[in-house]
């Protein structure tokens, strides 16, 4: 299952989503606002969506990951809006029988979720500056 | 006519969420970076590294665009 929300991710729940009996390994993934990246300082920042595409393309990622290794279940969750240091941005949750493919899996998909979804951040510097991050 | 979303940066270039970019035949997505590109100058930079979507998936630049599709111009994405 795959979504954006504009509200608080409570990474927990994913993982609760995504556990299934016949797994015995589950990786979670958390992706949290940090206030440095090498020299530029944020404070705060937004984040913006082209919302129906970018569902789809995380519905893509999962089927790619099913499609890769046989997982229990896959959970991916994006927030959008404002958010402070330290909010969770990003959550992914893969369940399957044994723990490698889960390693391997999650980091596939935020990986290709980094690469693929159409989804732009804005960092808000100290200096009240705001700048939207498109580095290729 | 196509509806042109822009995103982020683009659309803070142009001060303008879309494009309603008139076409009565088809054109390609290279087409049409040169047509944005002459009609709206201040996008020409960002449009170099864009990506282009045509109804929701990433286009070829060889990708035909049709009058009533909807496309978006996708600057380098940045979530996660």
């Amino acid at each position: 299952m795959v979504g954006l929300t504009k509200k608080a991710i409570d990474p927990g729940e994913l993982l609760k989503l995504v556990q299934r009996s016949h797994c015995g390994g589950c990786v979670l993934f958390v992706g949290t606002v940090r206030d440095l990246t090498g020299d530029q300082v944020t404070v705060s920042l937004e984040y913006e969506a082209y919302g129906t595409m970018a569902e789809k393309m995380m519905s893509e990622i999962e089927k790619d990951v099913r499609s890769k290794w046989r997982v229990g279940d896959v959970a991916m969750i994006h927030r959008l809006g404002r958010l402070e240091i330290g909010d969770v941005a990003v959550a992914i949750a893969v369940s399957t029988p044994h723990r490698a493919d889960a390693f391997v899996a999650c980091q596939y998909a935020i990986d290709q979720l980094k690469k693929l979804v159409p989804i732009w951040k804005r960092e808000h510097a100290p200096d009240g500056k705001a700048e939207w991050v498109h580095r290729q | 006519m196509v509806r042109i979303l822009l995103f982020a940066q683009a659309r803070e270039l142009v001060s303008q969420q879309a494009i309603d970019f008139p076409c009565s035949d088809s054109f390609s997505v290279r087409s049409l970076r040169g047509r944005l590109s002459e009609t709206y100058p201040e996008l020409k930079t960002l449009l170099a590294t864009a990506a282009v979507a045509v109804n929701e998936a990433y286009a070829t630049e060889s990708t035909m665009i049709r009058p009533g599709d909807t496309v978006a111009i996708i600057p380098p994405v940045s979530g996660g």
